[in-house]
């Protein structure tokens, strides 16, 4: 019985781990998802040697939305200098069906996404990452280490834009420099996450 | 409909800029004891699903030296801010918000580093008189035991 209890605080205490916000500093998880826009499946290996972006968004955030284009622009930009860009949508589309496969589809094609536009059915992958809304991004090295997590910019509004947060760090990344601000707060909508079978 | 439209556009109006959490702390009636700040935007889904309760919560204590007040960060996002503002004001008026409300017109992350939260929404912390935190919630709040806190949390602060 003490062993049973001590497994169950166990798993308890992991499940919160896996819930917290990935660190910079952190192995990042891999992942094999689906592109909704081929049905392809798309691996993500940290550790590859490339410098990875790794974005969560979606379909139905106004806040999200308002970061789309720039997102991908860099996506575009940065894919010329070998930074690979994953879109992920951790919503659960069972309960809105804007997150649909068949929406996502139509979102990346109409927006001409440069980067694959991944379903994250169950959420495992947000779970993972410890991603919080929409958009948040984790940057990783060829390492597979986080080197930058939070917000693309400080603001939706790039009138007001202070801190380009994705774009010096990538830059910095590409320079061999240390990145001035590793870790910013991801400003959203919550994820929606797929209550846990 | 011409007068509830009148009444939709003055309501706008009254729809108080702030441009910071200092300045909402303040905006508080001198004899809220306890003092409610929801922050909350319409684009967020369960924002928008927990302001009924918020409502009911703020209704029911109405009286009691309690204050909610509503933060609306409708303004993060790029667009006109008369029209978000006035979006604001008819989802007020459509859901019979009748707590005050504030449209925020701040950074974002200086409110989130004002009131200590991630940037996630929906969150309402609840301060004292002298603008102390007392209480916090994040995510959606549970309207019996946000009620029975706050019912605790007055108990403890005489007139």
């Amino acid at each position: 019985m003490k062993r049973l209890l001590l497994a169950l605080v166990v798993l308890f205490v992991a499940a919160v781990v896996i819930a917290e916000e990935l660190a910079v500093g952190a192995k990042a998880p891999g992942f094999a998802l689906t592109n909704a826009v081929d049905g392809k499946t798309v691996q993500f290996a940290p550790g590859d040697g490339k410098l990875s972006v790794v974005v969560f968004t979606c379909n139905q955030c106004p806040y999200a939305k308002a970061f789309e284009d720039r997102i991908v622009a860099l996506g575009r930009a940065y894919a010329k200098r070998g930074v690979t860009f994953y879109a992920i949508d951790s919503n659960d589309d069972a309960a809105y069906s804007i997150e649909s496969a068949a929406e996502m589809k139509s979102r990346a094609q109409s927006k001409n996404y440069p980067f694959p536009y991944l379903k994250d059915g169950d959420s495992h992958i947000a779970r993972a990452y410890g991603a919080r809304v929409t958009p948040h991004i984790f940057v990783v090295d060829g390492k597979g280490v986080v080197r930058y997590r939070g917000y693309v910019d400080d603001s939706a509004k790039t009138d007001e834009r202070q801190h380009a947060g994705l774009h010096d760090a990538l830059e910095s990344l590409l320079a061999n420099k240390d990145i001035a601000v590793t870790a910013t707060k991801a400003f959203g909508c919550t994820i929606k996450f797929k209550p846990a079978a | 409909m011409s007068l509830f439209l009148a009444l939709l556009v003055t309501a706008s109006a009254n729809l108080a800029e702030v441009h910071s959490g200092d300045e909402v702390l303040r905006a508080f009636r001198s004899d809220a004891r306890v003092r409610v700040v929801n922050i909350w935007a319409t684009w967020c889904v369960p924002c928008v699903a927990e302001m009924p309760q918020l409502e009911a919560v703020s209704t029911s204590m109405r009286g009691d030296g309690v204050e909610f007040i509503g933060v609306s960060l409708d303004d993060a996002i790029p667009g006109d801010r008369a029209e978000r503002k006035h979006l604001v004001t008819r989802f007020l008026a459509g859901r019979r918000i009748r707590f005050r409300n504030l449209y925020y017109v701040g950074r974002t992350g200086a409110l989130a580093d004002r009131f200590r939260f991630d940037g996630t929404i929906p969150i309402t912390l609840v301060f004292d008189r002298s603008g102390r935190e007392l209480f916090r919630n994040e995510g959606v709040i549970d309207a019996v035991k946000f009620r029975r806190k706050l019912e605790d949390l007055i108990k403890r602060r005489p007139r």
